[in-house]
């Protein structure tokens, strides 16, 4: 667990040169807000918006040479590739804690609901989880400038499955039965996103260690 | 003699490369100067000491551990020191060490300022406005703070002023000198290890030409210069990276066999001229020299 928190800690110093970046996502919050947008669609731009952001830690790892540096510190390899899962699971909930301090503290919304705010919460972190699951066995095993191509699989993928017309008639049951059962169907997503983060740490674990 | 560092008959391919069978040791409390030609295999050697890279075949052992099995108890005891940087540029001196510091159990917060402060490294300035040998200076206080008992470095001084560099002698130097710590020290500027390294070993295409000490090296090769009318066969094929002119000809050839040719003109070369004779050689001598065989 120290090589974990030790691996947090060195992330956080590698992206605090980047620190304003994670700053926009307040002015982000305040800009929908204001187009009073709901508080689900907040969330998920918040999830998409931080899936994107919180990958950067793999470009300034490229860029400054990193690697060198993970190799000779006594760090472990997992506790290395969990370390970093962590950093950007942190990234996403302080993200989404000040989305939701914010839409409690600005007046003039329609009141927000436990079982809708869980469910909101839950869509978003699924959505997250599949962005970033998808992207960071890409960056581990190819760096952030090749992963790159890789990791925009998951919007294409998204992009192309939306463009299906069948599909449409079944997401939308989907969405009726979600919102009608919103405990269980956010204990479902929340599960599927832990799962989906525990597959692509182990992918990572494996596609890092392959190459040496 | 303890060794810091050995390696028996380490192997590991790439595609276009192969390192093979490499062996050699590095002495406690000594400095062992790695050098050859660019793409010999130095840093492949340096990565598969580290860990950072598996072996095919062969074994490596630091203070007589398996880096693969006590991996982190050898990485507390190695300092490492890379050709460039390798911290955020965006850090300055505080910030690398509140992010490095924690992972050492024997991080000293003392010596690294002492050292900070010896090499005259601004810690409020961004690490990305420092100069390349500022950055050589930071790595090297870093390896220093952690009490290793292996220094590596890997190509540090290429690039740097004859000062940096001579500051960087002293400094390994002084490392050693309590008999306990021990220099690999990788580089392409033989003349910085001429003054300071015990030891040398010599890899040439992914090959071991040459371990032992320095001594023994330089003792063992001349450097020879005649007139064209000299260089009959017998003596082309004991030369290695003959070059021939209009002038005459030079090369290097081993002591023992330049006595046969005692009317030729033979110098003391120096370990850089070793260096670039040897890589120059083609086919005829292509042996490997082992402590003292050379």
């Amino acid at each position: 667990m120290m090589g974990v928190s030790n691996m947090v800690r060195l992330d956080y110093f590698t992206m605090k040169p980047n620190l304003k970046t994670f700053g926009a996502v307040i002015l982000f919050v305040v800009a929908f807000w204001l187009m009073r947008t709901s508080l689900t669609l907040l969330l998920i731009n918040c999830a998409w918006y931080m899936a994107l952001i919180s990958t950067n830690v793999f470009a300034v790892e490229e860029k400054d040479g990193l690697r060198r540096l993970y190799g000779i510190l006594p760090l472990r390899t997992r506790a290395m590739i969990l370390g970093r899962y962590v950093f950007v699971i942190l990234i996403y909930v302080v993200a989404t804690s000040v989305v939701l301090g914010l839409s409690l503290i600005v007046p003039g919304r329609e009141p927000i609901t436990l079982g809708g705010a869980f469910l909101s919460m839950s869509a978003s972190l699924l959505i997250f989880s599949a962005i970033v699951g998808a992207q960071m066995p890409f960056f581990f095993r190819l760096g952030y400038n090749k992963g790159r191509f890789y990791a925009m699989i998951p919007f294409f993928t998204v992009m192309g499955l939306a463009a299906i017309p069948s599909l449409i008639g079944e997401t939308l049951a989907l969405f009726s039965w979600a919102i009608n059962n919103q405990t269980m169907a956010g204990l479902l997503m929340f599960a599927l996103s832990i799962a989906i983060l525990t597959l692509s740490c182990v992918v990572s674990l494996f596609l890092y260690e392959a190459q040496r | 003699m303890i060794n810091a560092l050995e390696l028996a008959d380490v192997s590991k391919r790439f595609p276009g490369f192969y390192l093979e069978r490499l062996g050699f040791t590095v002495p406690q409390g000594y400095i062992m100067g790695l050098v050859g030609p660019n793409g010999a295999g130095k840093t492949t050697t340096i990565q598969l000491i580290l860990n950072m890279l598996k072996p095919d075949s062969g074994h490596i052992k630091v203070f007589g551990l398996d880096p693969r099995g006590h991996e982190m108890q050898i990485k507390e005891d190695v300092g490492v020191v890379f050709d460039s940087l390798m911290f955020v540029d965006g850090w300055t001196v505080d910030d690398t060490e509140k992010a490095i510091s924690r992972f050492y159990r024997h991080w000293n917060t003392k010596a690294f300022a002492g050292l900070i402060e010896q090499f005259e490294l601004p810690r409020k300035k961004r690490i990305s406005d420092f100069s390349r040998g500022m950055h050589m200076k930071l790595m090297l206080a870093t390896a220093l703070s952690h009490e290793a008992r292996l220094l590596v470095l890997d190509e540090p001084t290429s690039g740097l002023d004859a000062v940096t560099r001579d500051l960087f002698s002293e400094i390994l130097q002084d490392y050693i000198k309590d008999g306990e710590r021990s220099v690999l020290f990788s580089t392409h500027i033989s003349s910085d290890l001429e003054r300071i390294a015990d030891y040398i070993t010599f890899i040439k295409d992914g090959k071991l030409f040459y371990t032992g000490s320095l001594e023994n090296l330089m003792e063992n090769f001349c450097l020879i210069k005649g007139k064209p009318g000299q260089l009959t066969d017998d003596l082309e094929t004991e030369i290695l990276g003959l070059r021939v002119t209009n002038m005459g000809f030079e090369g290097l050839i081993k002591t023992e066999k330049a006595r046969k040719f005692g009317d030729i003109l033979i110098d003391q070369p120096s370990l850089d001229e070793i260096v670039v004779y040897a890589s120059k050689r083609e086919g005829k001598n292509d042996g490997c020299f082992k402590h003292g065989q050379a």
